[in-house]
Parts: structure tokens; sequence; C-alpha cells
């Protein structure tokens, strides 16, 4: 599916042009990126005539890609969701102007200021090792992390993000609600999983302290150039919800890339929270982090056999989806041994 | 009954060819691809040479589990069969789990059931995850 860009050229131009007020846009350049499996992102080169923002800009132009997960949010609530983190401070690429034209596009899409350097996991975690430490770039990233957090519905300024709903008191059991939905809608039964979600819901916390939360912060997700970090990422699943969630799945083994650290494979933990108690003035609670890391293991898992289902059934073939269809196994077996190891622990 | 070499040993073969003389020959962009390719030859080699095993270990496991004893706990001889038969056992323990029918003192024997499994599982997707338990 997708949008034919060259086709839309003229009329996006003339959207260009009136959004950013100047008298003429041209589109130099048009190239389709990398990136997510829900939406497609294309690298744009614009040239604007007159106005207040005269002159050339490196842009990415994101639409929705054809297999839309319900979960996450579409564009305009993408979009919504980087201006108020733009607006709070967090290292993230400027959005610039939102289009819920369908006469254009045929889709919601947006444009950002396009930002250098490099995401996919490997790469990261690889540069770390090469450069013999990550402390610095896991600092940075607690620090940004900590500004998301500051963000809670009390704010003045969050209304925009009324479309993410009233928080909940209870993020916990509606993350456990929701991922049993899904799974039990799958053609097969995981018993695994299934004892995984019982433990979350005897060990369930109590008493969260609600703000913004990114809800997909990992290696992977944000952008790295010369070891700085450049921008936070990929922000369809934010929500409101618990802190130590963020810092949970950041930390959980799956997100680790197979590299040493158990901070995103970048660090160890202890640089992290340190960064992120020192950024946010919140004291990191490692029961609950350890809580979400078996909670994150447990959405990944649940995420994976929807994708592998993807291929299977949803008439997308790709290997790439089908062998994300076998990823279930390792984390089941990663949460039976978080759990086993926890519960003797306090046995 | 097939002339040698077996499946396994075909996927094998053909998986040595890909990662020793063809890639380096495939462009930088296409390595992660290839990567890919070549870990479906592995799981596939792999699931392969344990053959139903692992099912039927799965089966008798559930029904000791679960409670099923004698001549209607036999394992059905068709694949698909077992397949089916091992499901409904699956989605039955599940609903189990769910209402805290195994919170107790059953949970150890839930344990040891859901290890052997996973493991066989891992066994064929990714061996080497095992190591990294720590």
């Amino acid at each position: 599916m997708g949008v034919d860009l060259e086709a839309a050229r003229p009329a996006l131009a003339r959207f260009l042009a009136t959004a950013a007020g100047a008298d003429r846009a041209e589109i130099l350049t048009v190239e389709k990126l990398s990136g997510g499996a829900i939406q497609n992102n294309y690298g744009l080169d614009l040239e604007l005539e007159g106005g207040p923002m005269a002159g050339r800009h490196a842009l990415v132009l994101r639409t929705d890609a054809p297999s839309v997960i319900a979960e996450s949010h579409g564009r305009a609530e993408e979009f919504a969701l980087l201006k108020v983190a733009y607006g709070g401070g967090v290292r993230v690429p400027e959005p610039l102007w939102l289009c819920t034209d369908l006469a254009v596009l045929g889709q919601d899409f947006y444009l950002m200021r396009r930002i250098g350097g490099a995401a996919a996991g490997h790469i990261v975690t690889k540069a770390v090792a090469e450069q013999g430490d990550g402390s610095d770039l896991a600092a940075a990233l607690a620090q940004e992390m900590a500004k998301i957090h500051r963000i809670v519905p009390e704010c003045p300024g969050v209304e925009s993000l009324a479309f993410l709903g009233a928080s909940t008191a209870d993020p916990a059991g509606a993350a456990i609600a929701r991922l049993r939905g899904h799974l039990d809608r799958q053609p097969l039964s995981h018993p695994a999983l299934e004892w995984g979600f019982r433990w979350a819901e005897l060990n369930k916390p109590s008493d969260f302290k609600i703000s913004l939360i990114h809800n997909d912060f990992r290696t992977g997700n944000y952008m790295v150039n010369e070891g700085k970090l450049m921008a936070v990422l990929d922000w369809e699943f934010a929500s409101w919800g618990d802190p130590m969630a963020d810092l949970g799945w950041f930390c959980a083994k799956c997100w680790r890339f197979g590299a040493p650290g158990d901070a995103g494979g970048i660090a160890d933990r202890e640089t992290f929270y340190a960064a992120y108690e020192r950024a946010s003035g919140q004291a990191v609670n490692n029961d609950r982090v350890f809580y979400w890391e078996v909670m994150a293991h447990l959405r990944w898992a649940v995420t994976a056999i929807l994708q592998g289902e993807r291929h299977v059934t949803g008439g997308e073939i790709s290997l790439d989806l089908a062998l994300t269809g076998r990823r279930p196994a390792e984390l089941e077996l990663e949460i039976l041994h978080m759990i086993q190891n926890v519960d003797g622990r306090k046995g | 009954m097939q002339d040698r070499p077996d499946a396994k040993n075909l996927l094998e073969t053909a998986r040595r060819l890909l990662l020793d003389e063809l890639l380096p020959e495939l462009p930088e962009a296409r390595l992660y691809e290839t990567l890919m390719v070549a870990r479906c030859m592995e799981i596939a080699a792999r699931a392969l040479a344990a053959g139903e095993t692992p099912l039927h270990r799965e089966y008798e496991s559930l029904s000791a589990l679960i409670g099923e004893t004698g001549v209607a706990a036999r394992p059905p001889r068709d694949k698909a069969e077992l397949e089916q038969a091992i499901e409904t056992r699956n989605l039955a323990l599940c609903q189990a789990i769910r209402i805290g029918e195994f919170d107790g003192f059953r949970a150890a024997a839930l344990g040891e059931h859901l290890w052997q499994t996973v493991i066989d599982k891992v066994c064929e997707t990714n061996p080497k995850y095992l190591k990294t338990l720590v």
C-alpha cells in the first residue's frame, strides 16, 4: 500500500508552502527511510521561498504504514505528543506541521526536522562496545527520561493529550488486562505467558505516581551520532503510566541486543539509575523496575506473537515477521527464570 | 525411506554454503537478510532432528499435570491430531492458571512442566539463549 509521494509532490509542495507561510515550496529530494513496522518515514529536502522560514530544510515526513497496530497512536496524536515533549525540553525532532487533509496524501502525515545518526539497536550497542564506554550516553538518556516524567496530567498545556484518556490509578492491572485480551484472540495458547500474567497479577504494585511515559523507551528508539544522544524517537505508544515502567522497559534483557550492560546494552544499571535519580529527584524503586521488566518480556512476547500472525495469517509475508513469531520461546524462558529467582529469594 | 543424505543434512550443508561462500560475495546491505535466512535453516534443521519427541513429551507432561490418565490419554498417532490434543490441554491449563488453580502447592508441578516445555521450544528456536540465563 503506502503512499505515492512522487505523484503527490505538487499537492504536498502546496501544503508545505501554506503551512510554512512561504510564497513557494520546492521539494528537492524524497527518499524512503528504513523504519518501523507501524509507520513509514521519508527523508525530504525542502526549499522555501519567502516567509519566516525561507531557506533549505532537511525534514522527515511520517505517515501511517499499512499494518497499523490498534494500540499505537495515529500520526495526529503522535504529533501532539511530540509538541508536548518538545515544549517540555525533551530532545526530540522538532515537530513542524501536521496535515489531516486526506486530499494531499490520502492519509494523515506530519513533518519534523531530520536528525542525523543511527538508531538501530545492534548498531548503537556495537558502536558503544567499540568506544568502550556508554555511561555518558546512558546518563543523557536518563535525563531525557526524567524530563518526560516531569509531565504529569495536572500540567498546564497537556490538554492536547486528551486522546490519552484519563490516567488510570492501576497501570499494571490495565496492562495485564490489555495483553491478556490480545493473547486470548490468538490461535494457540501460551501457558508460560499465562503463568507470567498470573504472577504479574498477584505481585501487582500499588500507589502509583502517574506521569507521562514514553512506553517504548529502549535502545533502537533513540538516535545517536558519534556517541551523542540526538533525539528520542517513536512516541506512538506514549501514555499516562508508572515512570518505573519506562526504566523497566529500557533495562529489560530483551532490549539489550545481546550486549552487556543492563541499561539498554550500553551501560550498567547503577550508572543509569544514578543519572535518573539526579535528573528527576526521584528515587528508583528497584522492585518496581524488576516488576516492569517481567512485564516487558510479557508485552514483547505478546507483540511478537501478533507479528508472527501477521506473517502466517495476515497476508504480510515477511521473513522478519516470521522469525519474530518464534521469539516468544526465549522470552517465556526468561519470564520463568525471573519469576523463579525472585520468588526463590522471597521464599 | 529416502536415500542419503537426510533433510537435516541437506539444510545444514546449504546453510554452510550460504554463510561461508555466498555471504562474503553479497553487498553489506543484504547481510541482515542473509543471516535471517541462515537462521531459518538452522531452526528447520533442529526441528527435523528433534522430530516429534518434544510434542510427545509435552503431551505426556500436560496429561499428568491436568489429571488425565489411562486409555483416553494415549497420544494420537497423527501429528496434526497430537498438536490439536496438546492445544486443547494447553487451553484448559491456561484457564486453570488464570483462575488461580495453580497458585498454591501445585505451582511446583506447573513450574516443572513449563520449564521442560519452554526449554524444548528454545532448543529448537535459539539454544544459545540457554547459556545467557544467570
